[in-house]
């Protein structure tokens, strides 16, 4: 049932809990919502138009699978060890954008809400890595998850994942450049099916993190080494095959809101 | 005038009529809206960038006319017998996607309610055929609509349509693969605009709208003849049947459904 609330002074249409935020409407709000009822795609090379796409899988590696209504969009790499793809919102093979960050310098309190949600569904879990997230601008490059483990590069991310070694558990993660990377181990299990991850900063120092709509316990704190605080990100989407199965990463919906 | 109502726990706004709605919000929306002030395309084909075209008249046959405020969208033919464009709701020239259903498995209730509105005119009313509805993945393609534009090929599909015998007449229009096709003529094409709209109400029947007011004519999802538990996408098309250039323009479209 859809509610409402304000949010520094804009309209924010919530459902299921206060933080799930559906859609929202005021004049300082920033805010990317796609259902995948359709994607740009260039004419050629079939890639997206409006993200930054890196792949080692040649065309296709992005598509509106068949018989799967609410809109869904593929990602897939390539059935060889180690393929890889990426997306970024931003613009074509162009550098991304950020449109979102969280707190202020040293991740103090910068007033300014964000909330992260996506419904995604990993295909398999055997031996790959997927992400989903926000991540500092131009992360969507080779070896983003690095080869072997899946290990997230060295970057500023926030979001969850899988790694090679517990393919069957989803993370929930964060790390500042350079900094150590911080991890919820196995916050649901990964067996192929839909789950829906979210995220929100709430303008002060805490992001609240819920995984299909249940809270989890372990916050992160934005003021710590560790947070990817004062860095600008934008929404990242990964997978990359480590065994050689072709692997592919689903995803149903993402919306990112800022309110500032 | 704007209004509101509940549909699913989600909020959906409507006008003129309460299937007619403008927009909606709630975590059960899936929605497609474009007045077309713009259109995204292709830096080097100038096709749309989130449709599926399949066109035998060369470039440009998508535009954004000049002098026309309010956003349309132009879809013309070439000036051969038998010419088409069409286009269909999914990503460049990937196969499109299914993201809409109307009923569950043999067209029984799904809960899910659907509202499909367009704006449009068809340019000319000599021998020519025009679909605007939606149709089942893949239909973006050669011969959707048959040579002489006298038919709809054997699709699942649900919308308005003209056909060649009768391109004064626009018809509303559905048909499951294998089944025979259902047709009834609802307004007269008189190069003009209307306004043709459906609403699956979440059970088992479709109601269509002509200019804001109800058809007599409604559809039973669990008839043999209907789509129902079909995926399908929105598609748009124009066929010539004869040498002469064709044109359908689109003020708006508007797909909403209620999970």
């Amino acid at each position: 049932m859809l509610h409402s609330r304000y949010i520094n002074g804009a309209l924010a249409f919530w459902d299921t809990h206060q933080c799930r935020i559906i859609d929202a409407v005021g004049g300082n709000v920033t805010k990317y919502v796609n259902h995948f009822t359709h994607m740009p795609l260039d004419d050629t090379t079939r890639n997206p138009a409006e993200w930054s796409w890196v792949s080692d899988t040649a065309t296709d590696a992005i598509t509106l699978p068949a018989s799967l209504t609410g809109g869904v969009m593929n990602m897939a790499t390539g059935a060889v060890a180690q393929n890889e793809t990426y997306l970024q919102l931003g613009g074509a093979a162009c550098a991304t954008n950020a449109p979102w960050i969280i707190s202020g310098a040293a991740g103090v309190a910068n007033t300014y809400p964000v909330y992260f949600g996506i419904r995604c569904k990993a295909l398999q879990h055997a031996s790959e890595a997927y992400f989903v997230g926000l991540a500092g601008e131009g992360a969507a490059a080779a070896d983003f998850l690095t080869d072997a483990t899946g290990a997230i590069a060295d970057d500023d991310f926030v979001g969850f994942n899988t790694l090679q070694a517990t393919p069957d558990a989803w993370n929930i993660t964060w790390k500042h450049t350079g900094g150590a990377v911080q991890a919820v181990t196995a916050v649901a299990v990964n067996a192929a099916d839909w789950h829906v991850f979210e995220f929100y900063y709430d303008g002060g120092t805490t992001v609240t993190f819920f995984v299909d709509g249940v809270a989890n316990a372990t916050t992160a704190t934005t003021s710590a080494a560790t947070f990817p605080h004062d860095a600008e990100m934008s929404p990242m989407l990964a997978v990359k095959t480590v065994g050689g199965a072709a692997s592919s990463l689903q995803v149903d919906w993402l919306r990112v809101f800022q309110f500032n | 005038m704007l209004h509101s109502r509940w549909i699913n726990g989600n909020l959906a706004y409507w006008e003129t009529h309460q299937c007619r709605i403008v927009d909606a919000v709630g975590a059960g929306v899936v929605k497609y809206l474009n007045d077309f002030v713009s259109l995204s395309l292709d830096n080097t084909t100038r096709n749309p960038m989130d449709w599926t075209v399949f066109t035998d008249s060369g470039a440009d046959t998508i535009t954004l006319p000049i002098s026309l405020p309010g956003g349309v969208m132009e879809l013309a033919t070439d000036a051969g017998d038998n010419n088409e464009v069409y286009m269909q709701l999914g990503g460049g020239t990937s196969l499109t996607n299914e993201p809409f259903v109307i009923g569950g498995a043999g067209g029984i209730a799904n809960a899910s309610p659907l509202y499909f509105g367009a704006r449009v005119k068809g340019l000319e009313h000599a021998d020519e055929s025009y679909f605007v509805g939606m149709a089942e993945r893949g239909s973006a393609a050669n011969g959707f609509i048959a040579d002489g534009a006298a038919s709809i090929v054997n699709k699942d599909f649900i919308g308005f349509s003209t056909v060649s015998g009768t391109p004064d007449a626009w018809d509303v229009t559905w048909k499951i693969t294998g089944g025979a096709v259902q047709a009834t003529a609802v307004a007269v094409n008189a190069a003009d605009w209307h306004t043709f709209e459906f609403w699956y109400d979440g059970v088992t029947t479709v109601s269509f709208w002509i200019d804001g007011v109800q058809s007599a004519t409604t559809a039973t999802t669990t008839a043999a003849t209907f789509p129902g538990a079909e995926e399908m996408a929105p598609i748009i098309g124009v066929k010539t049947g004869e040498a002469v250039l064709k044109r359908l323009q689109v003020d708006w479209l508007r797909v909403v459904q209620f999970s």
